[in-house]
């Protein structure tokens, strides 16, 4: 019998567009004509979701990124909230269906 | 508030103006209330704005969409609520929010003799590459009651016998202080090249001797601030973003941290003057 695993996968929202100041990132949420600028979490999801990911691929590579920062994942959930509720990251799901053995 | 502006009397007018601004004022005597009704509400009856009990209330509001569409009838120009002061030919824009202290700065910039241009509101054009012009409109300052607590005895004494009227939480100021020969600030319609952005970090007074620091800051935090202050409705946000990454890029963004206006204006004074 088959069963699914439901995954949250996240891209970048097409209707996005950036512009680079320096070191930072602003970017202009078309559909809302709103300005964000992206702290260095925010702006390093942003790069990663240059292809589409999932949170937890998200979460290992911030981990692998910065070893000793305490509740990194929780700041990379945080941070993909506040985005996807801003319109800068777009959510879908994914349904996989695994055949069981 | 704004005693030199242009004002005529459009019914009166052999040809009124191709396009004029579609607000409406009604006063609701039975509950001594004002609303301020911008084209497209339709009266009381579609959407009612926010009432006023008072007429500072209505005013403030009023100048702040005339000053709005001002500025949407100039393709450059963006509504920026700022202070502003001449220094060696150049504006000095104060950038912050409603505490930061830019009234006081600006008048206490006054006092030293500068330009006053404004305390809160300034129609910006900026060109292409960056470079920006600031108009002045002549509004009088208004000041936050209580006066703050920085500010140094004398001062206050100083800016309460210039007090043309007192409403609500504000005082307004004569910001010639009663110099008529020589008037302090700028005529409605002046304009200046902008020459530096300031983002205002007030302290806490008690902290000790007196704080002042003037340090560059990067153009994120400037354009941070600029993005909040800025009204633009006839530009899209990337035109605003687009504008404001240029402005910055042609223009000194400084962060000044403070505790006391007076001693900070006199800071600025050396500084700035020092370094045109």
């Amino acid at each position: 019998m088959a069963s699914e695993t439901r995954m949250q996968t996240y891209r970048r929202n097409p209707d996005v567009t950036t512009t680079d100041v320096d070191a930072d990132l602003f970017v202009v949420v078309g559909e809302s004509q709103s300005i964000f600028h992206l702290n260095p979490t925010a702006r390093g999801i942003w790069n990663l979701l240059e292809a589409s990911t999932d949170l937890a691929e998200i979460q290992a590579l911030f981990a692998q990124a910065f070893p000793g920062v305490d509740d990194i994942n929780q700041a990379v959930e945080t941070a993909l909230t506040d985005m996807v509720a801003s319109g800068i990251v777009l959510q879908s799901q994914n349904v996989i269906q695994n055949s069981d053995q | 508030m704004a005693p030199d502006w242009p004002v005529s009397d459009a019914a009166r007018a052999a040809a009124p103006p191709a396009a004029i601004a579609d607000l409406t004022v009604t006063y609701d005597q039975e509950n001594c209330l004002w609303r301020l009704f911008a084209a497209g509400d339709n009266g009381p009856a579609a959407s009612d704005p926010e009432p006023y009990d008072n007429i500072f209330g209505l005013t403030h509001d009023l100048i702040g969409r005339l000053v709005d569409i001002y500025c949407e009838r100039g393709e450059a120009v963006a509504h920026l609520h700022a202070g502003a002061v001449k220094v060696g030919g150049r504006l000095v824009l104060f950038l912050g929010d409603g505490f930061a202290g830019k009234s006081t700065l600006c008048l206490a910039m006054a006092h030293q003799g500068f330009t006053f241009f404004t305390d809160d509101a300034l129609p910006v054009q900026i060109g292409d590459d960056g470079a920006a012009t600031g108009t002045a409109l002549q509004l009088t300052p208004k000041m936050r009651l209580p006066l703050p607590a920085d500010m140094p005895g004398e001062v206050k004494d100083f800016l309460q016998d210039h007090q043309l009227a007192q409403i609500g939480d504000f005082m307004f100021v004569d910001p010639d202080f009663g110099n008529t020969d020589t008037p302090v600030r700028a005529r409605f319609g002046e304009q200046c090249e902008i020459g530096a952005l300031i983002v205002l970090q007030r302290e806490d007074a008690d902290a000790g001797e007196n704080r002042v620091e003037l340090v560059e800051t990067d153009r994120a935090t400037v354009i941070k601030h600029l993005t909040d202050q800025t009204y633009a409705r006839h530009w899209d946000a990337a035109t605003l973003l687009a504008r404001l990454s240029t402005l910055t890029a042609q223009t000194r963004c400084l962060r000044l941290v403070y505790n006391n206006s007076a001693a900070a204006a006199e800071f600025l004074k050396c500084e700035l003057l020092a370094k045109k």
